[in-house]
């Protein structure tokens, strides 16, 4: 469960991470080409109706300048004015044309149109009428506001002057500008259909990856019967029916190990009630037998002499030891069971627990002309935990301290180790542990040395208890040692 | 692939925008009403630019038409003809009340039809106008004597200043005159030829271009037309006098009906539309009254005319 929140976390941060998502990305992208794409068009087909609306004019230019020098030529050659003008005049009834002109072979103005003609003779000068007069062939001229257009008029092969008109401008960039406003209208409109589309299509391919993406969280969060439904008829529908199928066998999966968990369980609790029963099994005779004997010691003592007194030390002995493996059996059962129910309290580790225990290992330690001291630096050593336990586990490495002992003796020490934290050091002068078991020190029923050929009696249970014992009062345990010179056990607890 | 189908739709529609802007302008046409004919004022002009006459008159004739209500005018007409004949035929008819022109044409058309002068026409703001015989300034040509043998352009057979003021004056000198067609024809030693240019603007540029040695407009036109070249150009003599312009009514009608013409005629400058009716007609100032004695001394110079014609017809 933990792996699957760290999982969700890492999700999470990394969807975090990435702000803009792929619809964002597509989007952004999409439009942009769109924009580019339309602009480029919008631009292409402005540039390509204005040259047709440029070129409709010259070509309608070109058409009534040649009309106008073919009329004009004869009436030019006998100067009938009168004529010109009424020509002119009709020319000048189109809209789009501001002036006309007709000059003599010097380039004299003859007549614009109009009688009170005020340029009357006058010989123009500018650039325009100068290329004109120079010219022998159709001219077209923009201007800023006229397009001007002029032609060399011939009466045979004799030039008898040039027409000119000028068209103006107003219609043409009237025009101009509705076909820009139109094209960029347009190219706006079809911007928005197309972005709108392709919005369209982007949520086709998001929405099903959004749908994968809450499958798989909710897979993360543990929910396995959550189905998607993805009807694209692509590779998504595929990917999701993938999911569908992976999501069955995981619930399949897990139900699987629910069942096999369960199972464990419960052949965990037989073994432990079975456990349970054959200790009860053996210790209630072996207490009778104990009872009784010490019953029978007690009448015969005066009567006893050495050799019968060491026979009831030995019953004795053999007895405790019986009884005390049954209880590190049954206390290692029901911790593996979950059975134990620890009471957790406020203890003075040195009043409640080591000081007592101290005490009572002293006269096991004597007996085997060992020291044991103990060494307190803290004034009020108090921490929360389980009583039963604390003094089980510490118990333990007393009983373990004089048993690897053979001479020098146990020194235990409660001091400080860093800030909060007190320290619980047993340091005895025993025969240490090789440095290759010590990783294996802490598993149920080990000994370094094994078989019959051991020197040491013992189930291997104690220090797998004293292991448990501290994770139940939130302590932590080091051991340091050195074969042939002795071992440190130290217990840390968090003070309070 | 549907993304590719949008772009393809997207670029096609915008590449077949159709391009094709055809004029949707479409011309109006009115449909002639059908008006009584007595209800109907007709304004008379001979022209060749018929449709630009029109164009001119229609402001002036329904500035009539409107201030004529009272006698039951609902509308102003222009009818335009290309010769004084037509138009003679046209009075006489009905179908054309009054006439406006030089006073050539007008004494002209009065010879055919029943037509009276009443009203001065100040056109281009000029009451009176005279013709001038010009040639060029370097031409050996300084006096009336000195025409003979030479071709004179004049502009054309019913223009007050273009024929009728030049002839009359050589004429009333002794002056025997040949009509030709072309401006090359060959003229007698002993007559001084003419010939139409059709336009005083055409008969300044021929002399100056050496078409002619002569030529006869009236003074305005002389200037005018010559311009900047007036230096190249001398002018020989000049003709009497006359009425730029005169409005003439045909007979008949009620001399109420004559006097509220004349009296609107003669008010037209006074009032803004009538400005601006008259704006566009040739750029009329205003029209003044024609007095007893100006017409008459404007009759005896057409009778002596036309009876000297007659004569010389005979």
């Amino acid at each position: 469960m933990n792996i699957s929140i760290q999982k969700i976390a890492m999700t999470n941060k990394i969807r975090k991470k990435y702000k803009i998502g792929i619809r964002q990305r597509f989007t952004i992208v999409f439009s942009l080409f769109l924009f580019i794409l339309g602009t480029a068009n919008t631009i292409n087909n402005i540039r390509t109706q204005e040259k047709v609306v440029k070129e409709r004019l010259i070509s309608e230019a070109k058409t009534i300048i040649t009309i106008l020098e073919a009329s004009a030529a004869e009436y030019l050659n006998d100067l009938r004015i009168d004529q010109i003008r009424e020509d002119l005049n009709f020319i000048l009834t189109n809209d789009e044309i501001v002036y006309t002109y007709v000059f003599d072979k010097n380039n004299r103005l003859i007549t614009d149109g109009t009688t009170l003609n005020k340029m009357r003779h006058k010989v123009f000068g500018d650039e325009i009428s100068l290329n004109a007069y120079n010219s022998n062939e159709i001219i077209i001229q923009f201007t800023d506001n006229y397009l001007d257009v002029s032609a060399p008029v011939y009466l045979n092969i004799e030039r008898t002057g040039t027409v000119r008109i000028g068209f103006s401008l107003n219609v043409l960039n009237a025009e101009i500008f509705k076909i820009r406003n139109e094209n960029v209208i347009s190219g706006m409109i079809l911007l928005a259909i197309g972005i709108m589309l392709v919005n369209i299509l982007i949520n086709r391919i998001t929405k099903p990856i959004n749908l994968l993406t809450e499958g798989t969280k909710a897979v993360a969060e543990g929910v396995l019967n959550k189905k998607i439904e993805i009807k694209t008829s692509d590779e998504l529908e595929s990917l999701a029916d993938a999911f569908n199928q992976m999501t069955t066998k995981i619930q399949e999966t897990r139900q699987g190990i629910i069942k096999a968990k369960e199972q464990a369980e419960k052949s965990d609790k037989l073994k432990s009630e079975f456990l349970a029963q054959m200790s009860h099994e053996i210790r209630t005779p072996v207490n009778t037998i104990m009872n009784f004997t010490s019953l029978i010691r007690s009448d015969i003592e005066d009567q006893m002499n050495d050799e019968i007194k060491e026979s009831f030390e030995i019953i004795d002995n053999g007895g405790r030891r019986l009884i005390r493996t049954i209880d590190l059996i049954l206390n290692m059962s029901e911790l593996q069971a979950g059975t134990y129910t620890p009471q957790y309290q406020q203890i003075n580790l040195k009043d409640n627990i080591i000081a007592p225990l101290v005490n009572e290992f002293k006269i096991h330690a004597e007996k085997k002309d060992l020291s044991l001291t103990f060494s307190n630096g803290i004034h009020h050593p108090n921490i929360t935990g389980d009583k039963y336990t604390l003094l089980q586990l510490f118990a333990n490495l007393l009983d373990n301290a004089i048993k690897y002992t053979h001479q020098g003796g146990i020194n235990v020490f409660l001091e400080e180790a860093v800030s909060n934290k007190f320290r619980v050091s047993i340091a005895d002068t025993g025969i240490g542990i090789s440095e290759k078991y010590i990783d294996n020190l802490f598993q149920p029923f080990s000994q370094e040395e094994q078989g019959y050929t051991r020197k040491f009696e013992g189930n291997g249970l104690g220090l797998a208890l004293v292991k448990r014992y501290c994770e139940l009062n939130n302590a932590e345990i080091n051991v340091e040692s050195e074969k042939g010179l002795g071992s440190v056990f130290s217990v840390i607890f968090n003070s309070r | 692939m549907p993304f590719f189908l949008i772009i393809t739709t997207i670029f096609l529609y915008s590449c077949n925008q159709n391009i094709d802007r055809q004029d949707e302008n479409k011309n109006d046409y009115t449909d002639q009403q059908t008006i009584a004919r007595e209800s109907i004022i007709s304004i008379g002009s001979v022209s060749h630019a018929i449709q630009n006459e029109i164009l001119l008159l229609q402001p002036f004739a329904d500035f009539l038409s409107e201030n004529l209500r009272e006698f039951g005018i609902k509308k102003g007409r222009v009818v335009v003809t290309r010769n004084i004949e037509d138009m003679a035929i046209l009075i006489n008819s009905g179908e054309v009340d009054i006439y406006i022109d030089s006073p050539y044409p007008i004494f002209s058309v009065a010879e055919l039809a029943n037509l009276q002068p009443i009203l001065k026409h100040l056109r281009d703001n000029t009451e009176y106008y005279k013709s001038v015989i010009f040639t060029k300034a370097d031409s050996e040509i300084n006096e009336l004597k000195d025409l003979k043998g030479h071709m004179i352009a004049m502009e054309e057979s019913y223009s007050t200043s273009g024929y009728f003021l030049p002839t009359s004056l050589l004429i009333s000198n002794g002056i025997e005159l040949a009509k030709f067609d072309v401006p090359d024809a060959v003229v007698p030693e002993d007559k001084v030829g003419y010939c139409f240019s059709d336009d005083d603007e055409s008969t300044v540029f021929w002399v100056l271009n050496e078409k002619v040695k002569i030529g006869a407009t009236d003074i305005t036109s002389y200037y005018r037309n010559s311009g900047d070249r007036v230096t190249e150009l001398k002018m020989i003599t000049s003709s009497i006098e006359l009425p730029r312009q005169l409005v003439a009514i045909r007979d008949g009608f009620d001399s109420t009906y004559v006097n509220k013409i004349k009296e609107i005629l003669l008010e037209m400058d006074e009032s803004e539309s009538g400005q601006k009716a008259l704006e566009s007609f040739y750029s009329t100032t205003k029209f003044e009254d024609l007095t007893e004695n100006e017409l008459s001394k404007i009759e005896k110079v057409f009778d002596e005319y036309f009876d000297s014609k007659n004569c010389n017809d005979k």
